[in-house]
């Protein structure tokens, strides 16, 4: 392989995603290292969320390949995608409704429990143990997010940011290597898009490394490490934040003033 | 959703004993332990149509089909074999099992109205099936002579110990869905039902769970379909058409879909008005149940379990709303 470089977690070469004769992904390589903050940015319908979405396995691409710790994952359907190491929030909340927080977060460690369809009809000794030592970590989960009083509430119920932390808690608890949070923040009041991004400075402490879509550019120059721009399904550039802020064609092509001030 | 707990389990197994000594005295109702073995029979499918429907959120009208192919397999194979009955019911069990597995790989794979055309669609086909291999299943004739069932030369010969060993095979079955749906395989369902997206991403492995839960309600109505046929002795196609497939949906929705609890009041409570209560209402018997099932989706979407609840809540006492444990 060309330029071979085993520390990258992860490798996107070439994607390309073609919806009703447009492509909403043209061509898009970039590499990730572990354990580091990348934000993708760019205007509405840059393709940013198609993005994740090959990623992570809900679309498969029409071109390209997607390499993760050695594995190639396009094509792989996203439950698989998770099983590897890969976790993601959504833009439009995917709350389970009908649940509790505690419940909805619990699924995202469904792979770290092993028993049975008969197993648990009959209610093994171990079922409940699992089922106790689940809900544990999950509450941990809970406390690291800030979510812990609200546990036993209906997840729908919650307010919209709370639901957006929720999902990172979940997201979380499928133990990834890599989390992708598709705008943590879009929607949420000053002090909550803080508690967000001091979240995701701890994931990144924890040795997570997050894909991180967001329009907040106070926040994005502040967290991230390295930053990726897309626009009409193509990277336009790519660097530090400060590479990203003063580059002429970011300038030019959309950010205008709003990313020089930030 | 209702928090039922230890105490009416206890309730509801006190009453499911005395039930009958009650019914027996009381020479109007005596027969009312006819119906009740039926509804037993129903409640075994209500419980796997609650868990497919209500938990899971996936559709089926082809229930009716996987009843009919556990009654047809213990009529030919008791009658034209001579095997015995409740092996008879395994391979009921078994042959179901591998049709729901080959239905329902390509048909879960649809949503909504798709699923609920596909499965009517098998509905019909096994329909047909019954009606015209003649040769095999009797045609629309039927079949008859099917022996009743006992167990080592204890025979269940009488209403009373066939509504024993029925709602005795209902109890257990309650209590492993009941355990299914409190363990990470009900929360799995639940996830699917609001967001199989987003069940997805988190690693739940959204076709599989489906159709596990379809297999085993299909294998639910395949043991109901065996007790049935035992019970009357006699079966004919009429008994497994689209219409008794439509039957169950309204128990489960009448009842309450998202409670085992409600499939179990749907399954009684039905079974009461179509053999009991509505007699008199004859051919215009169907426009009642339409009048109720309309009543009941506009005034109470979650079943008429969930009423105690809904009183509770206008006369202002409600709770806060808490976690939900749903049995
Ligand atoms: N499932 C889909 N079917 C058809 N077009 C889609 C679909 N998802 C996204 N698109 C289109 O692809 C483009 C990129 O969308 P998206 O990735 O959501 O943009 P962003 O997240 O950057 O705002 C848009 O033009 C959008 O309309
Ligand atoms: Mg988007």
């Amino acid at each position: 392989m060309d330029n071979f470089k085993p520390w990258m977690i992860l490798r996107v070469s070439d994607i390309e995603v073609i919806f009703g004769g447009l492509a909403a992904l043209n061509r898009v390589s970039f590499e990730l290292k572990p354990g580091i903050i990348k934000a993708i940015i760019g205007p509405n319908g840059a393709g940013k969320s198609t993005l994740l979405n090959v990623i992570t396995g809900l679309i498969a691409p029409d071109w390209g390949t997607i390499k993760f710790k050695g594995h190639f994952l396009d094509h792989v359907p996203p439950h698989r995608v998770s099983q590897f190491g890969i976790s993601r929030t959504f833009q439009h909340v995917e709350t389970f409704e009908k649940m509790t927080v505690l419940e909805n977060v619990m699924i995202g460690r469904h792979n770290h429990m092993f028993t049975n369809f008969f197993e648990c009809g009959i209610k093994l000794p171990k079922v409940r143990r699992e089922e106790t030592r689940i809900q544990n970590e999950a509450l941990e989960l809970l406390e690291f997010i800030g979510l812990q009083d609200k546990a036993e509430e209906e997840a729908s119920s919650l307010p919209l940011g709370d639901q957006k932390l929720m999902e990172i808690a979940r997201g979380l608890a499928t133990q990834p290597d890599l989390i992708c949070l598709d705008e943590p923040a879009a929607g949420l009041n000053e002090s909550d898009t803080f508690r967000v991004s001091k979240i995701i400075e701890q994931i990144k402490l924890r040795g997570i490394a997050v894909l991180l879509i967001e329009h907040d550019m106070k926040l994005i120059m502040d967290i991230s490490d390295e930053i990726l721009v897309l626009n009409h399904g193509q990277i336009i550039a790519e660097g530090t934040p400060k590479e990203i802020q003063s580059d002429p064609k970011v300038i030019e092509a959309y950010l205008g003033g709003e990313i020089a001030n930030a | 959703m209702f928090r039922i707990g230890r105490r009416s389990r206890i309730f509801f197994v006190c009453a499911l004993l005395i039930a009958p000594w009650i019914i027996q005295v009381i020479p109007t109702i005596s027969h009312y332990l006819d119906v009740l073995v039926f509804a037993g029979i129903y409640t075994l499918i209500t419980i796997g149509l609650s868990l497919l429907m209500g938990y899971a959120g996936q559709i089926s009208l082809g229930h009716a089909a996987f009843f009919g192919i556990g009654a047809y397999i213990s009529g030919i194979l008791t009658v034209q074999y001579e095997w015995n009955p409740w092996f008879c019911m395994l391979v009921g069990v078994v042959v179901t099992v591998l049709v729901a597995f080959l239905i329902g790989t390509p048909a879960l794979k649809l949503k909504g109205h798709y699923l609920a055309m596909a499965t009517l669609a098998f509905g019909i086909v096994v329909f047909i099936f019954f009606n015209e291999e003649v040769a095999v299943t009797g045609g629309p004739d039927g079949m008859g002579g099917i022996p009743g069932l006992s167990i080592w030369g204890y025979s269940f010969d009488t209403e009373l110990k066939y509504y024993y060993l029925v709602w005795g095979i209902v109890a257990a079955v309650f209590l492993f869905s009941v355990n299914l749906v409190h363990s990470r395989l009900g929360r799995a369902l639940r996830a699917i039902h609001t967001s199989e997206i987003g069940a997805n991403a988190m690693g739940v492995n959204v076709s599989v769970y489906k159709i596990q839960i379809f297999v085993y309600s299909a294998a639910l109505a395949s043991i109901a379909g065996s007790l049935y046929a035992h019970y009357i002795n006699f079966i004919s196609p009429g008994t497994f058409d689209l219409s008794f497939s439509v039957k169950l949906l309204i128990m489960i929705v009448i009842g309450g879909m998202y409670s085992i609890w409600g499939a179990i009041l749907g399954a009684v409570l039905i079974s009461f008005l179509s053999f009991e209560w509505l007699e008199m209402f004859k051919e215009y018997e169907i426009l009642v149940f339409g009048l109720i099932l309309l009543f009941v989706t506009i005034f109470l979407p979650d079943g008429i379990i969930s009423l105690p609840k809904k009183l509770r809540g206008i006369m202002g006492k409600s709770k806060k709303p808490s976690g939900q444990k749903r049995d």
